[in-house]
């Protein structure tokens, strides 16, 4: 059944969505946690979060240029928007996120080798990057958010703008393409 | 296995389960990432911005621009036909034009651009001040236009007004009436703020099985699908997998709703419930009445956002404060891109591989022939497969706005069909069970003129009316929505043609 029917929601203004309601327990989401200083100015953040919100773009694309772009771009959203964001952490990350998603629908997969295999699994590694990288984007996304960035169900069900429930779903279904495509 | 605790990080079994990959991978992978943030830094600030800016700012678009909200004193669903049309001849005056925002509105057959609501030339004209070339500066505004000041078709009304004022699905009741299925683009907001859009895709139930059994749906699913009384959820998605095993249900919310209870007001009460449920960007709502299946959904969020961002409403106006990015892509991109005739227009974006590995697998040639329900099969087709390339369709009178990055766009009215693949325009028509082709804008403007009108829809009816009341069909009082009652339906689409590619 329809969750809500109210009027007050047509008239929810479209800013809402990307304004998180709540911010984090710091210690669940790094990026957050950093961001979560109310006085923070946007120069500070980006000094501080430039970096790890570079390295999740690279993850989602694989292109280090790219996903300085998107950073930056996401940076300027923030600049505009600043006034009206209460959560910079979880706007940037949609920010990244939704650019992320722009540039995978505009190119095919090309693997820049950005990710490259380490540790004693290396092969498997290796491997598991490419498998990774083509995975659909919010697959991908699903997981880099949950499994890299550590991020609950619903923190990345906001950000990919989907309900938890279908969270759970891209996980499931990026980690068993994974696991296939492991066993051919 | 995956477990529900909010950071299962490891929250893999074990070793090389079923379930995924090692967990050391992900491992791996955060390690990688920690260097790679450690091994970034950042451009000086001001620097930084000025890039952005100076960038075409594609990636931005996705999270738009907050709007100053200045009142919501009317909610405001606009059709398809208005609305998108607004967009359009808009975007098209804006690529046109520089400097400040402007205002624009439907053209009719008695404003001042009605000869030519969208130009046949996507390259601007430069008497009416186009400025060629794109700044890297920023993006470009629109500019003052002959298409200022006229009327959106749906003046800007309460909820219930505007319930009112789009009534019953006035074709349901109609045995008369064929009706293949709807796909109908409404734009919806409050005064002073950013628009929303809203598509709706609605089958007669009749047709449903049918429809749904072109696309290799299980049987009985269609059928439980078509039948009466509540639709259990786990059936639907269950079936909904089965029938498309690929990606297109992995990039779609799918809710659930049944609306029989909501009667003959259920057209009204699926557009006010997927209004509200915008902010979810749910994206998927197959839903029935005792005589309709009604699947919504919005476009791919991100150019829904970028589009909508620019639009803000004002009283009985959308403004347009710049060019969405796209589409002065699209309209930069000459002939291959906006094209437009008489009675219909296509438009399709720059080129994007048909066979993006990336992406759905997308057919370049569609050919319809007998039957509504191989119109629903395709309308369905459209949105339910191509979740990466959205068509955009389209007659005049109902426009479709996908995403910008479908190479494909598909569009049907009275036995004829078209679909742009690779910018090749293929169409058949029933007139003559020929098939063309058309690469340019002539070519299908020559491939459109043959074609005979359409037996008017209910929303050529109400496009009449509208003009007949010079503007004013519906009035600003909500006893005057009952005259809109069957008349306000947007898109009809009628087939007479079988199935046959």
């Amino acid at each position: 059944m329809p969750r809500n029917t109210n009027v007050d929601d047509l008239l929810k203004p479209k800013v809402v969505n990307l304004v998180d309601s709540e911010a984090r327990p710091a210690d669940a989401d790094p990026v957050g946690a950093s961001m979560a200083d109310t006085d923070d100015s946007i120069e500070s953040i980006y000094r501080r979060d430039y970096g790890r919100l570079v390295a999740l773009a690279i993850l989602l694309v694989d292109d280090r240029h790219v996903a300085e772009e998107i950073v930056q771009d996401a940076f300027l959203s923030l600049h505009r928007s600043m006034g009206h964001v209460t959560n910079p952490a979880g706007f940037l990350r949609r920010c990244v996120v939704n650019g992320g998603r722009d540039v995978q629908r505009r190119r095919s997969i090309r693997r820049s080798n950005l990710l490259p295999a380490r540790g004693p699994s290396q092969f498997r590694f290796a491997e598991l990057d490419d498998v990774l990288v083509r995975l659909p984007f919010r697959q991908r996304a699903a997981l880099v958010l949950r499994y890299v960035e550590d991020l609950p169900e619903a923190d990345i069900a906001d950000v990919l703008g989907v309900r938890p429930t279908t969270v759970r779903t891209l996980v499931r279904r990026g980690l068993a393409q994974m696991r296939k495509e492991l066993e051919k | 296995m995956i477990n529900d605790e909010p950071h299962g990080v490891l929250a893999l079994s074990g070793g090389n389960t079923p379930d995924g990959p090692p967990e050391e991978y992900f491992g791996y992978l955060r390690e990688r990432r920690d260097e790679l943030a450690a091994e970034t830094s950042p451009p000086p600030f001001d620097e930084m911005l000025e890039a952005a800016r100076s960038r075409d700012g594609s990636y931005a678009v996705s999270v738009g621009d907050p709007r100053p909200q200045r009142g919501r004193r009317s909610v405001m669903v606009v059709s398809a036909a208005a609305a998108v049309l607004v967009v359009l001849i808009g975007l098209a005056v804006a690529v046109a034009h520089d400097g400040g925002p402007v205002t624009i509105q439907v053209a009719g057959p008695d404003s001042p651009a009605s000869d030519s609501p969208v130009s046949d030339s996507p390259v601007p004209d430069s008497d009416a001040g186009g400025s060629g070339g794109r700044s890297n500066a920023g993006r470009r505004t629109a500019g003052p236009s002959g298409l200022e000041h006229l009327p959106l078709l749906f003046p800007p009304g309460s909820v219930n007004e505007m319930q009112a004022r789009i009534g019953a699905d006035p074709e349901v009741d109609d045995t008369g009436f064929v009706v293949a299925g709807n796909l109908e683009v409404f734009i919806a907001g409050s005064e002073g703020e950013p628009a929303q859009l809203v598509t709706v895709l609605s089958v007669l139930k009749a047709d449903t099985e049918k429809a749904f059994g072109l696309m290799n749906m299980p049987r009985e699913f269609a059928e439980t699908l078509a039948a009466d009384g509540p639709l259990d959820s786990a059936v639907l998605e269950s079936g909904l997998e089965s029938a498309f095993p690929s990606t297109a249900l992995e990039t779609r919310e799918l809710v659930i709703a049944d609306l029989a209870t909501d009667g003959p007001m259920f057209g009204a009460w699926v557009r006010r419930w997927v209004g509200s449920q915008i902010d979810s960007r749910i994206v998927l709502i197959p839903t029935r009445t005792a005589t309709t299946v009604v699947i919504a959904s919005n476009t791919d969020e991100s150019t829904v956002d970028g589009i909508l961002a620019r639009l803000t409403i004002e009283g009985d106006l959308l403004r347009v404060g710049d060019v969405p990015d796209g589409f002065d892509r699209l309209l930069d991109r000459s002939d291959r891109v906006v094209l437009t005739g008489d009675a219909y227009a296509v438009m399709a974006p720059p080129a994007v591989g048909l066979h993006d590995e990336s992406g759905p697998k997308v057919p370049t040639r569609l050919a319809v022939n007998d039957g509504p329900d191989a119109a629903s099969a395709i309308l369905l087709w459209n949105d339910l497969f191509i979740t990466q390339s959205r068509p955009f369709v389209v007659r005049e009178h109902s426009w479709v706005i996908g995403t910008l990055d479908p190479a494909v766009a598909m569009g049907g009215m009275d036995g004829v069909w078209v679909s742009i693949g690779d910018f090749t325009i293929r169409g058949r028509t029933d007139l003559d069970d020929s098939e063309r082709v058309a690469s340019s804008v002539t070519e299908l403007r020559r491939l459109w003129e043959g074609i005979q009108p359409a037996e008017p829809s209910a929303f050529d009816r109400a496009i009449e009316r509208y003009h007949a009341a010079d503007g004013n069909l519906f009035g600003d009082t909500p006893e005057n929505g009952d005259r809109a009652q069957g008349a306000a339906r947007v898109t009809t689409t009628t087939v007479t043609g079988s199935n046959g590619d």
